[in-house]
């Protein structure tokens, strides 16, 4: 009798150790905000600033993707496309762009949950008269040091030119778009362009990781590994036009490495905003540090 | 469900089944301490059986007569009696053994597929003996094999990695694929990956490990490249017999352990073994991954294992076993971004076995049947500009029958059978963070059939052997299909395919050995074999990133070679000490390595596309040593040496067919010619001792693995300052001690040194970890 209750016992262990969760297969909602945004419809001139205002509930299960596509000339284009893991509360994003050449441009609004639900959104913009590219602003010559520099400042304020210390970056770290650093990768030391939203960038700068505000900066790293934007152009740039289609946002990352003296780095910041990056000098060391030159849109 | 059902009612029967039966029974002791033997075989007419801790043993014989008693025991010379069997009743007879040679001829049954002794087999057959089991320091299976010559484990983490590997004779151990593993004879390698899920094999089930070195293909067909690796696992002995144990480890591991047995009448008997563990686990990146990565956790495990198995033990006439195993665990890997435990992997494993053996006069014959169905779930996140999460969800089947039938007639054994292996893969990579979704899936159907030839000469002071077998390959239904690409997977999106044509392919595997043995005293013996090692299921039907780029499927893999040469012998030169030593050559054909095509993909940055391909031939020379020496009753010394030199000798890629260009020319720096095999240290030995006593018993053993190349290219690595991964040295100490008759309490320090070792992976080991185990038995 007694190895039967063991053997039922050993059974009984199995049996109930499987157990049948309830799911919530809701799917996410995704809208458009009201307020000063890009109208449905709407004519833009090429250059011309476009303005998306979203706003996204996960449903069921936490969002885990936002992605913004521009269909234009028969192409499509995925301007965004960004991983997240919010559980609750939804996100608001506000989208910045610049109107192409195309007649009709069609852009798309996405977003998934865990359950890999999703939920879809578009707008229509057409081509406007006339050509609006933009000013920009120009900054010479910065000098930002590399992760364990002690003599030049660390966090670099791309619209103003402004590079903050370990101390004066206090209070103005929702500015802060780029930093610097050096690691071994590839077989070879990288002089590497960087941003406060990169997820390990508190490996080489600590206390960026309690920020609050922490902006996410993309670089087309194609364009730096084949040197695709001329310096020539890049000296002769008046506005915005080059700095836009430099940029393509399919081959960008926050994370750029090998930007050694003499590359052209395409970026765009986190309001959406482009730019080029001209490195003047690039040390290989982790004390060492960068001289850039920034074209920037105003 | 069903499978408990029928496993219930088997149980129910057996009962039923039993007669009235005459029973012999007795104790065996030693004659100068007078203490209880365990583990001396008994045999009985045709029933065998074996002593309990407490030296006693009871065989109950079909019918009332007369019976020859033979007990047999290492270190003992034998004995018998002659004993008449009453109608129902019980018959006791004693044993008083004195000490003999200490060197008892084991009887394997992977070496042949027969039962053989090892001093027969023209080969080197290691046997990890239930000694050695009981005393030595250890977490895992595989970790036993750690103390044998030439044998090579690699497991990361210790007790918390996923993966462990065990390889020989300086065959790298980043394949296990080239080591076919069974257990209870029955393969366990799968076709996805020809890898050995090492955590599902209890450690409380084992009661030998039998190792066969050198190529074993011309019976086992493929995977057996570098050798064979059997676990054979207990059966009982007692009508009841069982244990509960509880330990305690470092970084706060935790388990416990239930056993239970029992052999009922008329030869049936029943087993089940329980095992949960858990613990908190530690860091396993190196220093240099976690100033990179703020992401770094412990890496933790919990796993439960469930193990049933019944049968009907009537001897040589006919005897049948099933066996299931159920197996679950998750393994944390040591990165947590958002999921509750980070990045996991979790295998969910099911596993059917059933034996089937009989026999009348000169014939003999075997039949197993098996199937295993694991669950694959492998949670991969991390944040870098962005967030990332996907699954791996991997189903993969591996089933099929295996038979053997020997004829044994005037000097002769022949043995021949026919063997059916099937696998199969079912995965999807899920991402979570976008809408991809990546499938792959495909079959392989192996086909095998052997014939081989033990002949003995002058009173079998010579025997020949001489094997045979064909085996037949058939990868069909692969595809590779990506749905819904975004930037994450559309880099793949010109690899995908399906209903291509089935590829096939055959392999021949012979085997010729002679020995020379005139004596107990020595042998010598001198053998070729070949082995093959099948392309795996991941190889054949998924691209996707691997290691330093990304990997393209290829279905035109065909096997990997392995021609072996050997030469070895054994030499006694007194009673208690034994020597034994061989040398081999091998050379390795259509060896499998990852070319790069010379184009690169864009995956977010840029890395080289490489394609599996079978382009390298190898030449491996080597040596193995070892030494076994019990001078006195209750200590038994023991070392090795094994020297392993695993070179590329050819590198040809553009012979590979993998559709390089004509004037593909590779790259001097990319020419694996002239280099090292990786995972293969050049030295390794091992030392130890066992005291055997009342008191106490006690082992220590010490392990020196040399230095081993880390990448293919033999280059400098960026995190170890060198091409090669240091030389480590390992000192384990385990105590323990018999309390009241019916509790054993033990004390396991592993890696007293506290070296922190780094593999191939980069790695870093557990260091230290002590153990304090306490088991009440039945």
């Amino acid at each position: 009798m007694q190895r039967y209750l063991l053997l039922l016992a050993l059974f009984s262990f199995l049996l109930t150790s499987c157990e049948k969760e309830t799911e919530d297969n809701t799917p996410p909602i995704i809208v458009f905000k009201l307020g000063d945004y890009t109208a449905d419809g709407q004519y833009v001139p090429v250059g011309g600033k476009l303005s998306f205002g979203i706003a996204a509930s996960e449903g069921g299960a936490p969002l885990t993707n936002f992605r913004v596509q521009r269909i234009a000339d028969g192409k499509i284009i995925t301007e965004v496309d960004k991983g997240m893991f919010v559980p609750s509360g939804g996100i608001e994003q506000t989208v910045n762009a610049v109107k192409s050449p195309a007649l009709v441009e069609e852009w798309r609004f996405m977003v998934m949950n865990a359950n890999r639900d999703s939920a879809v959104i578009s707008r229509t913009i057409n081509l406007g008269e006339g050509s609006a590219y933009g000013p920009i602003r120009h900054f010479e010559s910065v000098t930002i040091g590399m992760q364990d520099n002690d003599v030049y400042p660390h966090f670099l304020d791309l619209n103003t030119g402004v590079a903050y210390s370990n101390e004066t970056v206090t209070g103005n770290e929702s500015a802060i778009d780029l930093l610097a650093f050096v690691y071994y990768t590839g077989g070879k030391w990288s002089p590497t362009l960087n941003c406060p939203g990169y997820g390990s960038i508190s490996s080489y700068y600590p206390a960026v990781g309690q920020w609050e505000t922490a902006n996410t900066t993309l670089y087309d790293y194609n364009s730096v590994d084949n040197d695709l934007v001329d310096p020539l152009d890049f000296e002769a740039a008046a506005n915005d036009s080059l700095l836009i289609y430099s940029f393509n946002p399919q081959t960008s990352n926050a994370n750029c490495k090998y930007c050694y003296t003499g590359k052209i780095i395409p970026f765009r910041t986190e309001e959406g905003k482009y730019g080029l990056i001209r490195v003047l000098h690039a040390d290989e060391v982790s004390s060492g540090y960068m001289e850039l030159e920034i074209k920037i849109q105003e | 469900m069903r499978l408990f059902k029928l496993l219930v009612f088997l149980f129910i029967l057996s009962p039923f089944a039993s007669l009235a039966q005459q029973i012999v029974t007795g104790t065996v002791k030693d004659s100068k301490q007078g203490i209880a033997i365990e583990n001396v075989h008994i045999r009985v007419g045709k029933q065998i059986t074996t002593t309990n801790a407490k030296g006693e043993y009871k065989v109950e014989v079909e019918k009332p007569g007369n019976y020859l008693v033979v007990v047999s025991a290492v270190g003992y010379k034998p004995q018998q009696s002659k004993v008449t069997a009453a109608d129902e009743e019980t018959t006791n007879v004693n044993f008083v053994l004195e000490v003999d040679d200490i060197f008892i001829d084991e009887v394997v049954v992977t070496a042949t597929r027969t039962e053989g002794k090892i001093s027969d087999i023209p080969g080197r057959v290691e046997v990890v003996t239930p000694e050695r089991i009981n005393l030595v320091s250890y977490q895992s299976v595989d970790e036993l094999l750690a103390l044998l010559p030439g044998v090579q484990t690699s497991r990361s983490f210790g007790l918390f990695s996923f993966r462990s590997t065990v390889s020989m004779r300086g065959v790298s151990a980043k394949e296990q694929g080239r080591t076919l593993v069974l257990l209870n004879g029955v393969p366990v390698n799968k076709a996805d990956g020809g890898s050995v899920n090492w955590n599902l094999i209890s450690t409380g089930e084992i009661e030998r490990i039998e190792v066969i070195k050198g190529p074993g293909s011309a019976l086992y067909g493929g995977n057996a490249m570098g050798g064979i690796i059997n676990v054979v696992t207990k059966k009982p002995t007692e009508k009841i017999e069982g244990s509960v144990s509880a330990h305690y480890a470092t970084y706060n591991t935790k388990g416990v352990n239930a056993k239970f047995a029992g052999k009922l009448k008329n030869g049936f008997y029943w087993a089940a073994n329980g095992l949960l563990r858990n613990s908190d686990g530690y860091i396993t990146q190196s220093p240099a991954e976690q100033q990179e990565n703020p992401y770094i956790v412990n890496s933790t495990f919990e796993e439960k294992v469930m193990h049933f198995k019944t049968g009907f033990d009537g001897g040589e006439k006919f005897s049948a076993e099933v066996d299931f195993t159920f197996f679950d665990d998750v393994r944390t890997t040591g990165e947590q971004v958002y999921q509750t435990l980070g990045n996991t992997r979790e295998y969910d494993t099911y596993q059917l076995r059933s034996v089937f053996k009989g026999g009348k006069g000169n014939f003999s014959w075997n039949a197993s049947a098996f199937f295993q169905r694991e669950h694959y779930k492998r949670v991969s996140e991390w944040f870098k500009d962005d967030y990332t999460w996907y699954d791996v969800l991997s189903l993969r089947s591996d089933y099929g029958l295996l038979t053997s039938a020997n004829y044994k007639f005037a000097n002769h054994s022949i043995t021949g059978g026919v063997d059916v292996r099937l696998g199969e893969v079912d995965a999807s990579d899920v991402y979570y963070t976008s809408p991809d979704r990546v499938d792959n899936s495909g079959k392989m159907d192996f086909y095998g059939f052997y014939l081989q030839d033990v002949v003995g000469f002058f009173d079998n002071w010579l025997t020949i052997t001489a094997g045979i077998r064909y085996d037949f390959a058939r990868f069909y239904e692969g595809e590779f299909a990506i749905y819904n690409p975004s930037a994450e997977t559309n880099f793949m999106d010109q690899y995908q395919f399906s209903g291509q044509d089935p590829v096939s392919w055959g392999a021949f595997s012979p085997r010729i050995s002679a020995q020379f043995k005139p004596s107990h005293k020595y042998r010598v013996y001198a053998s070729y074999s070949r082995g093959f090692r099948p392309s795996v299921l991941d190889d054949l039907c998924r691209s996707g990133r691997v290691r330093g780029g990304f990997k393209v499927a290829n279905e035109k893999l065909t096997p990997e070679y392995l021609n072996n040469f050997e030469i070895g012998g054994d030499y006694k030169p007194t009673d208690w000490a034994r020597i034994a030593a061989s040398a081999f050559y091998s050379k390795g054909k259509d060896f499998l390595y990852y070319v790069s095509t010379g184009d690169s993909i864009d995956m977010g940055f840029v890395r080289p596309i490489m394609i599996p391909a079978n382009i390298s031939g190898v030449n491996i020379i080597g040596f193995e040593t070892d030494f076994s020496a019990t001078p006195i009753r209750n200590l038994t010394v023991f070392g090795s040496y094994a020297f392993a030199q695993s070179k590329i000798t050819q590198y040809n890629p553009k012979e590979a067919n993998i559709g390089l260009p004509d004037d593909y020319e590779l790259p001097k720096e990319l020419d694996l010619t002239g280099n090292f095999l990786t995972d293969v240290p050049m030295h390794s030995f091992s030392l130890g001792a066992f005291f055997r006593h009342h008191w106490v018993n006690a082992s220590l053993t010490s392990r020196y693995v040399g230095q081993m190349y880390i990448n293919d290219l033999n280059a400098y690595d960026d995190w170890v300052l060198s091409n090669r991964l240091p030389a480590a040295f390992t000192v384990d100490l385990r105590l323990s001690r018999e309390l009241l008759n019916h509790v054993e309490v033990s004390l396991s320090v592993q890696n007293i040194l506290d070296k922190k070792i780094i593999d191939s992976s980069l790695s870093v080991g557990p260091g230290r970890f002590v153990t304090l185990e306490v088991k009440a038995k039945i």
